[in-house]
């Protein structure tokens, strides 16, 4: 990635010595039968501008044929505006002169390009090509500095890739059974935002998980993230005290999820302008 | 899958996990025991050594959950397994960070990897013991 310029947008896979069809499961080009052969001639035809989440992404369609299950639709379109608050989100940052030091370009360089993907990817399964939003990222002056002071940056950073994390995870039961192609590819983009969120929790100087329900060092309108986060009983079974375990592990061992609604509260003051989903 | 068996990240979270999956198997009609492992290639006197163990068990351990998702048919198992692959991906992406600072290896693609049972299987052979029979695993 140190070849890349800012300004390029490349999905990081695609810097690897791979094949265009290293990053699909296996099990998805299975899935896709004789279609797969088709599509390998076809970028093996030269002159490939086809990016591999676009590619994984028209297979999907073509596994559902033209048309998308309404739900999935809707889980989809929720994560594509998350993706594109984080996309544009790092797009500025990295723009924002003097902002980010440079022993952190790379990290924030790798974040952007696959927030990028992302959006490339859900943009293409919804054939939604045009983001409708509009974002404050300064959530209506809560941080007015937000793209000149680092520290400020980053916080609004773990903020956005905590909460990505814990959208994907509520909205993946809904995935399930016959719309597994795309639970796939949701968990996939799922534990990717997770690293993200631990390596900004790095720079920031925090533990990379989550202990009880602490925002750690983050502003209190970041606090609606973590409320779930206390949980020390999972599946029925209680945790906190079980061998000596303190409450605290077993909450930091889980990372709760959040559904759609508590989402859209947490992002609702970084959106200026635009449908918000119901 | 049983836990990534991995002293140096989480101490506390990782026994008391092992208790969570064994509370659930011993619920379950065919239980089964927790294998043998073997750390012998790990010099575990060597920083490296052991973080490169702890980076390849933790990378495994997120594509294992991602293989793993579609033969899940119940919603609750699901979402528990969905809280637990987001942790494994911290750690991986911290141990990451501790063996390459500041470099992208924290999460080398857009999309994390997602291995079927029997890739996981092969990956951990070296490590396990115990004979462990995948044929009948689903491998989605």
């Amino acid at each position: 990635m140190a070849a890349a310029s800012p300004t390029l947008r490349n999905p990081a896979f695609l810097m690897n010595d791979q094949s265009i069809f290293s990053s699909i499961d296996p099990e998805l080009l299975g899935h896709l039968g004789t279609r797969r052969n088709a599509l390998a001639r076809l970028l093996k035809l030269g002159g490939i501008t086809i990016t591999a989440p676009i590619v994984l992404a028209s297979l999907a369609q073509d596994a559902y044929g033209k048309s998308l299950p309404g739900e999935v639709l809707e889980v989809l379109h929720f994560a594509l505006l998350l993706e594109h608050l984080e996309d544009e989100f790092y797009d500025k940052a990295m723009e924002a002169p003097g902002l980010i030091p440079p022993r952190h370009r790379r990290v924030f360089e790798q974040i952007k390009d696959h927030e990028d993907a992302h959006v490339k990817l859900l943009a293409t399964a919804t054939a939604s090509p045009v983001n409708a939003h509009r974002f404050d990222y300064t959530a209506g002056g809560m941080f007015p500095d937000v793209f000149r002071n680092f520290r400020t940056f980053l916080a609004v950073s773990q903020m956005f890739e905590d909460t990505g994390v814990k959208a994907y995870k509520g909205q993946a039961p809904r995935l399930m059974g016959s719309k597994s192609l795309f639970l796939s590819i949701a968990l996939r983009i799922h534990s990717v935002e997770a690293r993200h969120a631990a390596v900004v929790r790095r720079i920031r100087g925090e533990k990379v998980w989550i202990t009880g329900s602490s925002r750690d060092s983050l502003p209190a309108a970041a606090q609606p993230i973590y409320a779930n986060d206390g949980a020390t009983t999972q599946l029925g079974i209680s945790l906190a005290g079980i061998g000596g375990t303190p409450a605290s592990a077993a909450s930091e061992a889980f990372d709760e999820a959040l559904t759609k609604q508590q989402v859209i509260a947490i992002v609702r003051p970084f959106i200026a302008s635009g449908n918000l989903p119901s | 899958m049983w836990p990534a068996p991995c002293q140096t990240r989480n101490r506390r979270a990782a026994p008391l996990r092992e208790r969570l999956r064994t509370a659930r198997y011993a619920r379950h009609r065919q239980a089964i025991e927790k294998p043998q492992f073997d750390f012998s290639r790990i010099n575990f006197n060597e920083r490296t050594s052991v973080l490169m163990a702890a980076h390849d068990f933790e990378s495994t351990g997120v594509a294992a959950y991602n293989g793993a998702a579609n033969a899940l048919r119940d919603p609750r198992i699901l979402g528990v397994a969905g809280k637990i692959v987001s942790v494994e991906a911290r750690h991986v992406a911290l141990i990451s960070d501790l063996l390459w600072p500041g470099g992208t290896e924290f999460a080398p693609r857009a999309l994390d990897s997602a291995d079927g049972p029997r890739t996981i299987l092969r990956k951990i052979d070296p490590y396990v013991v115990t004979k462990l029979d995948g044929s009948r695993l689903p491998d989605a």
